[in-house]
């Protein structure tokens, strides 16, 4: 393999690990393994949420460098464990490049769960959540149907491309009106619970995780940024509420 | 303790929903029941710590220390990242409603309340981090430890071996 395949599967995996909702550490860890795997010890890494840039020398000396920028996340952990997988494949075995880029384009094209699922599973995690805040059967209903709206309205944002702030503020203040009239048709008690309830499928974890994770391995800036974003969603979701129960309260 | 009340249920549905947010995040079935253990298992130590007397910053510290632990011990297991058993197994223990209420509180102007509830719930979402620092931290120094040892035991037997000519198995 030559410097220029190198880089070009290097800049490729970490692109699509970030994207997928990799920590910054493990992806900086799993480049250099690769790098240390083909023989260049000494490959410069810089890796953040937003781009990638990877610097690596032939034997004579002479750099070769790629870039990448990273736009938009889609979260996905099961293509983030099968890329993990793929780079212990490739520092066990050293394959050919072209085996490479096709185990890459194989990952790319694995099957998500289908939007159905997609829109059954927050139906569940809204109601499930409303019970765990101590709501009765009735309001887990209305939870599970809230939890159905914030599916609706994100995947309109996304295409879109709005940002996970947006995102958080038109969610939280959508499900928090619906709340508040159902509680006013008299069928519920009290529209805490299922806001709070639903609201649960909003928490930024990923973030919040990769975060920790980051500080803790010694990459501030990329824990910095991470940090922002989890903290920015934290108040989009309290400003949507927010507003949204005050306007509604105060007419 | 009215066991099913105040320990079936919240357990239960953590369970069921964590279940379902590992669907958004795309995991595959074998790690989601994985991660939604790790969920169950958070929700337990919390309430038994709960009903013992312990305060929720410190319910929040241990049980979010429990599941950093368990997501270690799966990745492990699985040789999977550690993230996808973490982000599930912590999302039962977001204090999503006193951040709920103190934004209300906020909104309605009354200050007290809301000094009151955001102190809370930013102490424990701190504590959960903490947690999750304090184990994440014990296995990278533990990992850091064993990869030393390993290096300098390489570096010894490649000095015997260059010694008498022979060639001596690497570790």
């Amino acid at each position: 393999m030559n410097e220029i395949q190198l880089t070009g599967i290097c800049s490729e995996m970490a692109r699509l690990m970030i994207k997928y909702g990799a920590e910054i550490y493990r992806v900086e860890d799993t480049i250099s393994r690769i790098c240390h795997a083909y023989g260049h010890s000494e490959a410069a890494i810089y890796a953040t949420p937003a781009n990638f840039i990877i610097t690596v020398k032939d034997k004579n000396s002479v750099p070769y460098t790629d870039s990448k920028s990273i736009s938009g996340r889609d979260t996905n952990l099961d293509r983030v464990g099968k890329l993990n997988e793929l780079s212990r494949f490739i520092c066990s075995e050293k394959p050919e490049a072209e085996v490479i880029f096709h185990r890459i384009e194989q990952i790319k094209e694995r099957k998500t769960y289908s939007p159905a699922l997609i829109y059954i599973s927050y139906f569940i995690t809204g109601a499930a959540f409303t019970v765990f805040f101590g709501g009765g059967a009735m309001e887990a209903l209305f939870g599970g149907v809230l939890g159905l709206v914030i599916n609706f309205i994100s995947v309109r944002l996304k295409l879109i491309n709005a940002s996970a702030f947006l995102n958080a503020v038109v969610c939280s203040a959508a499900i928090s009106v619906i709340a508040v009239a159902l509680s006013h048709t008299g069928l519920i008690k009290s529209f805490d619970k299922m806001i709070i309830g639903a609201s649960m499928a909003l928490v930024p974890g990923v973030a919040l995780t990769n975060c920790m994770r980051d500080f803790i391995s010694g990459d501030f800036i990329s824990g910095i940024y991470t940090l922002t974003e989890a903290v920015l969603i934290a108040v989009g979701m309290a400003v949507g509420a927010g507003s949204a129960v005050a306007a509604v309260i105060k007419f | 303790m009215d066991i099913i009340h105040d320990m079936v249920i919240p357990c239960l549905c953590s369970f069921i929903a964590c279940a379902a947010l590992g669907v958004q995040f795309n995991i595959r079935f074998r790690h989601l029941i994985a991660a939604s253990v790790g969920s169950l298992v958070s929700q337990f130590i919390f309430i038994l710590l709960e009903n013992n007397g312990f305060r929720d910053v410190a319910c929040c510290f241990v049980s979010a220390a429990a599941v950093a632990l368990f997501s270690e011990i799966m990745a492990k297991v699985n040789k999977a990242p550690v993230n996808m058993y973490l982000i599930i197994g912590i999302i039962p223990l977001v204090p999503g409603g006193l951040a709920y209420y103190s934004m209300l509180a906020l909104v309605m102007g009354d200050k007290d309340t809301f000094l009151d509830r955001a102190v809370d719930a930013f102490a424990e979402a701190g504590a959960i981090a903490m947690g999750i620092f304090a184990v994440s931290s014990a296995v990278k120094i533990y990992k850091d430890i064993k990869r030393h040892y390993r290096k300098s035991l390489n570096k010894a037997y490649k000095h015997l071996s260059a010694g008498d000519g022979k060639s001596v198995k690497k570790f």
